[in-house]
């Protein structure tokens, strides 16, 4: 009740307001509660506070969690910032009435390995986030999704922020039986973030500032990192969808390659049943840590693929009880509730799309082609014309509604971001004209390629029209499957690309603007595939990284961006929205639209009311 | 009659050779990169040299294809089929679940293709040029001009916006539970068998009306034999061979065909498992499959070849 009455008195006032009383509510209650409050600032950055309460209460304990929001100022910026408080309470606490119950979850997969560490893909951390844990985790309670504990029930952070220590809960088992520890969150982080040669991570980076992961005793660990980084840098590292903590020992025994390794002992809600390319089954975990959870008895991933009729089908028909990556006309149905039975919201993964060129070779080693595409290109238009398929707005390169992104109207007002003027299109002939191209004439032939999806066959077909009209030039259009755009994205085999952003694991610039743009050693990083290198821009990531001043942070943001918009190496757009939806006997489940990554997959927190 | 099958199966060793090594040389010419698909469909990455390596030597990629083909096909040999690509599931596993399925669609698919197509071909033959023969051959142009996909897509989304039903999209075997199979594989058979009753019904009217201009025929209805008599004891038999030998066709064509329908029906058959297979670059799944494929083609026309000698003693297999 508390949580609704605040979330639609923020949503009534259309932004989050102050609410002392309920944050010395909450406050008064941890005191009471002799609980331990840890409240981490660190000036001009976004910070998570979480306050812990524990009570120890003779056997089990179930946890209720209650959320307050207030608002803190800083120099130059207002960041809202989130209270959890976890409440132990007694574990004689009836069970809900609607305890048990198979989940019927829509699952994009199979995955093709098991390794999560070396995934980006939801066909991992979707159907096997369930049977593990992470230090620290996001909660869906409320649509900001706040951080609380995990494995992790508290942790302390160093006042130079270069030391994090978390305290780990006693009596958490694996689900062979055996008992978790420091030593197993240690062999799953050295795993994560110093693999060894050959074994791919491909969130190391989001670590790059640990310098090593110290057991300091079997329920305590501690990160030491090189440099500082903030809670909201870490703690979201560490409660990221794929940060899962695995048993020592199936790291040893495996070498730390679990590509193969789909039953492993995990500490999770759920533990593995079975599994083939149509299902994967796991069943609630008896001895689970939090003895109230998981609410449902049993979990079934079904297989569907992304955005396909099958899986809207599925969730149309009441086949699956929850399903995500909805073509979004039906997504746009459900959410406006149109179809009975049925609760849809928006979801966004924080990612930024892009059009990539390769800055490697000509012509797109010329930067005035660069951006003489950009602003041709009509990006309002492309996006009226896919609508029915996928949702999305205008964007830049930064991540917009974060502090250090262009609000939407200086979007709109940024040529080569903009809807193209007739002024801009004289300037992109004159550019074009500068680089030896008069009215298109010589330039040579080149190939736009991209994924073979319904959408992007309607952008390319858009975008060859424009580059004609524009420009005068003439475009090949080359349709591929994932295996064969990914070949020539990766290997540098292309000219430009209209499938080809990067992806937001965390969303502080300078933890994906660096894998998007930036120099890893001396050649691009992993998701840089237009090959773009400049040092003065790779200089500003560093400066980015190591700087913890918002305003400071904003004002190398902006020299970044005067950079790219005279540089253009990607032609960025806005994050596309997606669409989950279940069915209305599910509860639990966020209770509006949200942004996030993989990162609610755990589903211990929903029931089901039918059976 | 053994050394024909000892011969005709002598025969299919170079046949099956062939497809499995066309198969394997088409997979390893496509374009596409599997580590791509092998490390996330949506976000591109650029690997290390020493990661790429690594994962190559890990799928068996790194070595000569000839020795990945013999290694391949030498345990197949012996019955072992390996383990898909990525995952490492056995394929056996997969292709006794989802095979048994996808058998029983194609078996389904033909017995409703002559339930429907055998009387409408009987029909119109018996009546040339009527109002029924005029219908049963507009039955058979629709049929046969409709993609068989695309009249499933039109089933499922009927059943969803109409009664929200859907069929379930995780196997059952029949004797597991014999009423959810009949609702995995009815669609897709139906799907597939109105097609095939188009053209069981066009052969089995132009096979009819030979056989009823013979003199066997002639001479049974001088001696007054009642019509139907004269259709189910004497012409039928002979006009059933073509459809015989056409029913065996179909119902390769019915293995290959339903890979589309049951992607339209969400069915865990082989087909669903073959395109995500050739989606995926999961090479050893696809040529798997193609190699169950062509030996299920080759066993169909063997026993279509052996049943004529049963169905018309005149034949004399050897």
């Amino acid at each position: 009740m508390k949580l609704g009455l605040l979330d639609s008195l923020s949503h009534r006032l259309g932004l989050r307001i102050l609410l002392p009383g309920a944050i010395g509510g909450a406050l008064i209650l941890a005191t009471a509660c002799g609980g331990e409050t840890i409240i981490k600032e660190v000036p001009g950055e976004t910070v998570i506070q979480t306050v812990i309460v524990e009570k120890e209460v003779p056997g089990a304990k179930v946890v209720e969690t209650v959320v307050v929001e207030r608002e803190v100022t800083i120099p130059g910026d207002t960041i809202i910032q989130t209270v959890v408080v976890s409440v132990p309470v007694p574990s004689d606490a009836p069970k809900p009435s609607t305890w048990g119950g198979t989940l019927k979850l829509a699952a994009h997969g199979p995955p093709a390995h098991f390794d999560f560490y070396a995934s980006n893909t939801i066909a991992n951390v979707g159907s096997q986030a369930s049977m593990y844990n992470k230090l620290v985790r996001h909660v869906g309670i409320t649509t900001d999704l706040p951080i609380t504990g995990d494995l992790a029930h508290s942790w302390d952070i160093s006042s130079d922020s270069k030391t994090y220590t978390f305290h780990l809960r006693d009596g958490v088992k694996f689900h062979d039986g055996s008992d978790f520890g420091a030593e197993d969150v240690k062999a799953s982080y050295d795993r994560l973030i110093f693999p060894e040669d050959g074994l791919v991570s491909i969130r190391k980076t989001n670590f790059g500032a640990v310098s090593s992961v110290n057991v300091i005793d079997p329920l305590t660990v501690e990160f030491k990192l090189s440099e500082p980084r903030g809670p909201g840098w870490m703690l979201s590292a560490m409660a990221h969808g794929w940060a899962l903590v695995v048993k020592k020992e199936t790291i040893e025994d495996n070498n730390g390659d679990l590509k193969t390794v789909d039953n492993h002992p995990g500490t999770g809600p759920f533990k593995y049943v079975s599994r083939n390319d149509e299902v994967w089954v796991q069943e609630r975990f008896d001895d689970y840590f939090d003895p109230s959870k998981p609410n449902a008895d049993r979990v079934e991933h079904i297989w569907l693929v992304a955005w396909t009729p099958e899986l809207s089908a599925a969730v149309l028909s009441g086949v699956v009880d929850w399903g995500m990556w909805l073509e979004a006309k039906t997504g746009k149905d459900i959410r406006a509730g149109n179809r009975d039975g049925l609760t849809g919201v928006r979801w966004t993964l924080p990612n930024i799309g892009g059009m990539s060129m390769n800055t490697t070779r000509p012509p797109f080693d010329d930067k005035r082609v660069r951006k003489a595409f950009a602003l041709v290109i009509d990006q309002v238009a492309i996006l009226e014309a896919t609508k029915d398929l996928r949702d999305g707005d205008l964007g830049e390169w930064f991540l917009i509604d974060t502090p250090y992104a262009l609000t939407t109207d200086e979007v709109k007002q940024t040529p080569g971001l903009r809807e193209p003027t007739a002024e801009d299109i004289t300037l992109a002939k004159s550019l074009f004209a500068e680089a030896g191209y008069p009215n298109g004439d010589g330039f040579p032939k080149i190939e736009l390629s991209t994924r073979e999806t319904p959408e992007q066959k309607i952008m390319n077909a858009a975008i060859q029209a424009m580059l004609k009209q524009g420009l005068n030039i003439d475009v090949d259009i080359v349709l591929a499957d994932i295996s064969v755009h990914g070949e020539k994205l990766t290997t540098g085999d292309f000219d430009f690309s209209t499938n080809a952003g990067y992806t937001v694991g965390l969303t502080d610039p300078a933890a994906y603007i660096v894998a998007g743009l930036g120099t890893c050693g001396d050649r691009p990083c992993d998701q840089n595939t237009g090959r773009w290198q400049n040092a003065e821009f790779d200089k500003l990531i560093g400066d980015l990284t190591s700087e913890t001043n918002v305003a400071a942070r904003i004002a190398i943001t902006d020299a970044m961006r005067e950079i790219l918009l005279d540089e253009w190496p990607v032609i960025p757009a806005g994050p596309a929205p997606q669409y989950w939806a279940w069915s209305n006997d599910l509860k639990g489940m966020p209770p509006g639209d949200f942004s996030a990554h993989y990162d609610l997959h755990t589903w211990d927190d929903v029931w089901l009311l039918k059976k | 009659m053994l050394k024909y099958i000892a011969k005709r199966l002598l025969i299919a060793v170079p046949t099956v050779f062939g497809v499995t090594v066309l198969i394997f040389l088409i997979m390893r010419a496509l374009p596409g990169d599997p580590l791509s698909v092998f490390l996330d469909p949506s976000q591109i990455t650029i690997m290390t040299d020493s990661e790429r390596a690594n994962m190559m030597a890990d799928l068996g990629l790194d070595r000569p294809m000839v020795v990945q083909y013999g290694d391949w096909a030498g345990h197949a040999l012996q019955g072992d089929l390996g383990t898909s690509f990525f995952r490492g599931d056995p394929i056996t596993e997969t292709l006794k679940r989802r095979g048994g399925i996808s058998g029983e669609i194609g078996i389904l698919s033909i017995i409703i293709a002559w339930v429907l197509g055998l009387p409408v071909g009987i029909i119109s033959a018996m009546r040339p040029n009527s109002l029924a023969d005029a219908f049963a051959s507009m039955f058979s142009v629709l049929f046969l001009a409709i993609p068989g996909f695309w009249l499933g897509l039109l089933i499922v989304l009927a059943l969803i916006h109409g009664p929200g039903y859907h069929p379930p999209i995780i196997s059952s075997q029949i004797w597991q539970d014999p009423w959810q199979n009949f609702q995995i594989v009815i669609g897709p058979a139906m799907v597939l068998g109105l097609g095939q009753a188009a053209f069981v019904a066009r052969m089995a009217r132009s096979s009819l009306f030979e056989v009823f201009r013979e003199d066997y025929v002639r001479t049974a209805r001088a001696k007054g034999m009642r019509e139907s008599v004269v259709l189910l004891r004497h012409a039928l038999p002979n006009a059933l061979l073509p459809v015989i030998t056409l029913s065996g066709v179909l119902l390769g064509f019915a293995l290959g065909g339903s890979v589309t329908i049951e992607k339209a029906f969400g069915t865990p058959g082989l087909g669903d498992a073959l395109i995500g297979g050739a989606i995926d670059r999961d090479f050893t799944m696809v040529q798997s499959i193609v190699l169950v494929y062509s030996m299920v083609f080759v066993g169909i026309n063997l026993l279509v070849d052996l049943s004529y000698s049963y169905i018309d003693p005149r034949i004399r297999l050897g």
